[in-house]
């Protein structure tokens, strides 16, 4: 049953003035309460001297592992959700801000000494208060929709949040959420100012230089990335069926091991047909010159099969039968390369159980206990990690590819999953070469800077094979992406940019 | 759960237009329930759990001679057996891919000495046990080789011991001699015309021919023992006032001792009844404790004294009712169906 008493955003107290004439607001939106005072208090403190009123708003209920009270044990997480919504109240005041809740789940709550991801045993029988996961509510129509009700309401100048690529799982699906919801604002005709991205974060994708020099042309403090600016037209680079027409960027030099006689590329993708859609062509061309490749799949897939009904419907499939078919597909896609698919078995967001969509907050996803390894999250507790990091060991790949920052959540964590992985096999030793995430398809983050390819392969010549390999893909309806159809005298190129280069270490 | 809470009524068929009953073959097997018949529920048993005689997730279930229930308990990997009246007995299997263990078994039959079959979906394989449970082989493996298996579903043997598989995600039938010895297949997309729609569920004629449910065509079909088509009937239909003889994701299939064949009509929450030749007499709903509470009847069975047997698959339940063809029994389970309003 899922607990929905918190769709809206639940603002406490501390109601605000009448203000004569339009107000300028300043939000201020983090994963959690002691996030607003690192994240913008300065700022905070500045605008609301020159009379603008502040929102301090928190998506999730607490952070587990996190006790508020420096040198005090984290209680249970009944009591980490009183001290934290006390925390939120308490910062607000401190710069006569109004606190507002969303209650989102983290993605994990202390269970004894040790932690329960959402949607474990131990958590369907806990069941904390609170809504949606925050790794899986991007997805989420309800979380985005009343955060975008706030920024309605209140029409704020500024809005301050997380940045995308920070190390922090909650904290890079809180600024998704945040420029959806900012996005949808728009969309619906709230006078909206800029959105800015924190830029300042040490673990995660955005320290690397090569990922943070896209949004560069977007600093505008020491501290933040303007991401969006509502007065400014989109730039035109997201057409989301067939990509963006770009220049295309010739490969630099690409030096694998020399002592390698086979040069090794991994492909991973988080749903079975991933890899075709993103970097099928790219995958085709490098076998064809002589590479060995590995076919990667994170999730156990068990949500996205939809078998016809009657009268033209279709109806969604049991998520154990969706992974059989969905898996047996990848099989085949993969055959078609010559390839066997690994499959790490991450669970996916949500199946399917008589039709009714369940997710990790309902309690039959505990009942129902999905064959897989733990929810599909980059989180250092999860199995994905080191599941990860273990292939990426096993085979010291010279080239992975893996979804970009993010567009479905299931994708964006597999990102992050392995750019960490990635990480965390190099210091180990494995000898990595490069990591490239594809361009060609859903780009969210870049409406005010024009996101260039690295590298852009020609896979006119290796289209025809991979789409014969998506074809196999039949429960996604793959025949229908005619976007990726090959046509006569059409040049087709997938596109990419380099997040990690190893190479020049070498 | 008090059985007398279970509302269980056979569903009106109500105000279906003579037009629909039009020429068309197909609608010959189609038509109102007047059959006057009555299903009593009977006995009903299980909850979630993994204690003996809990279930999780429920699949297919097979009756012997002297009326004792197998369940495959998919979730609990493994097989549980119950008296006729739903009194645990013992249970067998637990998760893994050695002998006797189980990766979510789906199907379950039983030959004429009453040995167990079972097919292990996500091992590929069918293991043979004896009628106490004691592994006795397993044949299979991922493939597509013959004798090999991608995700077999629903079993069945034929009164010459044949054993037919659903081969699932290989879209075809392979049969076995009670040794697990492969004996033959058939079917290829166009043959059996099922696309990649999912056939589940398989069950034997009297007149020894092979009824298949052919999930997401909304049809039963049914070949003889070497595979021709000899006849199909079922079309989609779904709602309060869907016609008998129509479908919304038929699954579990069974055939009385004298040659009824019932069906799973699953998202009309419904079983369905008809005569051996196809031709429809009468259905009952499977309803919940409120109205709007719906169950999922998947597996089906029926034994040697016209008892049938359904697994609620998302209650953990089975149920059991004694169908009677005129007037209600008097039990102490509730009130009596009704097939006409
Ligand atoms: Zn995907």
């Amino acid at each position: 049953m899922r607990a929905l008493f918190a769709l809206a955003a639940v603002t406490l107290g501390l109601t605000l003035q009448a203000a004569v004439g339009p107000e300028k607001a300043i939000v201020v939106i983090g994963a959690h309460a002691d996030d607003l005072e690192s994240l913008a208090g300065a700022s905070v403190a500045k605008y609301i001297a020159r009379g603008y009123k502040g929102i301090f708003a928190v998506l999730t209920t607490h952070r587990a592992g996190a006790p508020l009270t420096p040198g005090k044990l984290e209680g249970d997480p009944l009591e980490a959700i009183q001290l934290h919504s006390e925390a939120a109240i308490a910062a607000a005041r401190r710069y006569r801000a109004t606190p507002v809740f969303f209650n989102l789940h983290p993605t994990r709550i202390r269970h004894g000494r040790s932690f329960a991801f959402t949607g474990s045993p131990w958590w369907s029988r806990f069941m904390p208060p609170g809504t949606w996961d925050i790794s899986a509510a991007p997805a989420r129509r309800p979380v985005v929709n009343a955060v975008a009700a706030l920024l309605v309401e209140h029409n704020p100048e500024l809005v301050l949040t997380h940045g995308i690529g920070e190390g922090d799982i909650e904290h890079h699906s809180g600024a998704d959420i945040v420029y959806r919801a900012w996005t949808e604002a728009r969309r619906r005709g709230a006078r909206l100012g800029q959105l800015w991205f924190r830029s300042k974060d040490s673990s995660g994708m955005l320290s690397e230089a090569s990922f943070r020099r896209f949004f560069e042309p977007a600093r505008v403090t020491d501290d933040f990335f303007a991401l969006a600016d509502a007065r400014e037209p989109e730039i035109e680079q997201q057409d989301r069926r067939f990509g963006p027409q770009w220049e295309t960027a010739l490969a630099p030099p690409f030096t694998y091991r020399s002592s390698r006689s086979q040069p090794v590329v991994m492909a991973v993708g988080a749903h079975c047909d991933d890899i075709e859609v993103q970097t099928g062509g790219t995958l085709v061309n490098l076998l064809r010159q002589g590479w060995k490749g590995l076919y990667v799949v994170t999730t156990n897939n068990t949500a996205g099969n939809y078998l016809r009904g009657g009268e033209g419907s279709t109806f969604p499939v049991d998520g154990l039968e969706t992974i059989q078919v969905r898996q047996e597909e990848g099989r085949r896609a993969a055959a078609m390369f010559g390839l066997e698919p690994h499959y790490l078995n991450l669970h996916e967001l949500v199946f399917y159980l008589g039709r009714q969509q369940i997710t990790m907050e309902d309690e039959e996803w505990g009942l129902y206990d999905p064959p897989g390894n733990g929810p599909v999250t980059s989180s250092p507790e999860g199995k994905g990690l080191e599941l990860m990091t273990a292939l990426l060991e096993q085979h010291e790949p010279d080239l992975v590819i893996a979804h970009l920052l993010s567009d479905k959540p299931e994708h964006g964590q597999s990102g992050d999953l392995v750019y960490r992985a990635f990480k965390q096999a190099t210091a180990r030793g494995a000898r990595l070469g490069q990591l490239w995430m594809p361009v060609g398809r859903f780009l969210p983050y870049f409406q005010r800077v024009r996101l260039h390819p690295d590298i852009s392969i020609d896979v006119t010549e290796d289209n025809r094979l991979n789409w014969e390999a998506l074809q196999h893909h039949v429960s996604q309806n793959a025949a229908g992406m005619i976007g990726m159809k090959p046509q006569p005298g059409k040049k087709r190129y997938e596109h990419f940019i380099i997040i990690v280069d190893n190479t020049g270490h070498r | 759960m008090s059985i007398s809470s279970s509302l269980w009524t056979t569903r009106g068929i109500g105000s279906i237009s003579l037009l629909l009953i039009s020429t068309a073959a197909v609608t010959a097997y189609e038509g109102r329930d007047e059959s006057g018949a009555h299903f009593n529920l009977v006995a009903e048993w299980g909850e979630y759990g993994s204690k003996a005689g809990q279930f999780k997730y429920p699949c297919m279930l097979a009756v012997d001679a002297s009326s004792s229930v197998y369940v495959v308990d998919q979730h609990n990997h493994r097989i549980q057996k119950f008296d006729a009246g739903g009194r645990f007995l013992h249970s067998w299997g637990r998760f893994g891919n050695g002998p006797g263990q189980f990766n979510y078994p789906f199907g379950i039959a039983l030959d004429s000495s009453g040995a167990v079959y079972v097919s292990d979906m996500d091992n590929h394989r069918v293991q043979k046990f004896s009628p106490g449970g004691e592994f006795l082989k397993a044949a299979g493996g991922y493939g597509s080789e013959s004798g090999r298996f991608k995700h077999p579903y629903g079993l069945a043997i034929d009164s010459r011991g044949i054993v037919y598989v659903i081969d699932t995600l290989n879209y075809r039938v392979q049969k076995f001699d009670r040794d697990l010895n492969f004996v033959g297949a058939w079917g290829s997309q166009e043959e059996i015309g099922i696309k990649t729609y999912m056939p589940h569920e398989i069950a034997i004629a009297r007149d020894g021919s092979v009824i298949l449910s052919d999930r997401q065509n909304h049809r039963i079909s049914i070949f003889n023992p070497v595979g021709k088509l000899v006849k199909r009937f079922g079309q989609y239909g779904e709602g309060p006032d869907t016609l008998g003889g129509r479908f919304s994701e038929p699954h579990g299939v069974a055939v009385g001792p004298d040659g009824t064949i019932y069906v799973c009509d699953r998202y009309n929450y419904r079983v369905q009844r008809f005569n051996p030749a196809g031709v429809f007499e009468a259905a009952w709903s499977i309803r919940g404790p409120k109205e709007d509470s719906q169950q999922y009847v998947l597996g089906l069975a029926a034994d040697a004294k016209g008892n049938i047997y359904v697994t609620d698959q998302y209650r953990h339940r089975v149920l059991k009712y004694r169908y009677s063809p005129s007037a209600p029994a008097a039990t102490g389970f509730g009130a009596p169906g009704r097939v006409r309003k």
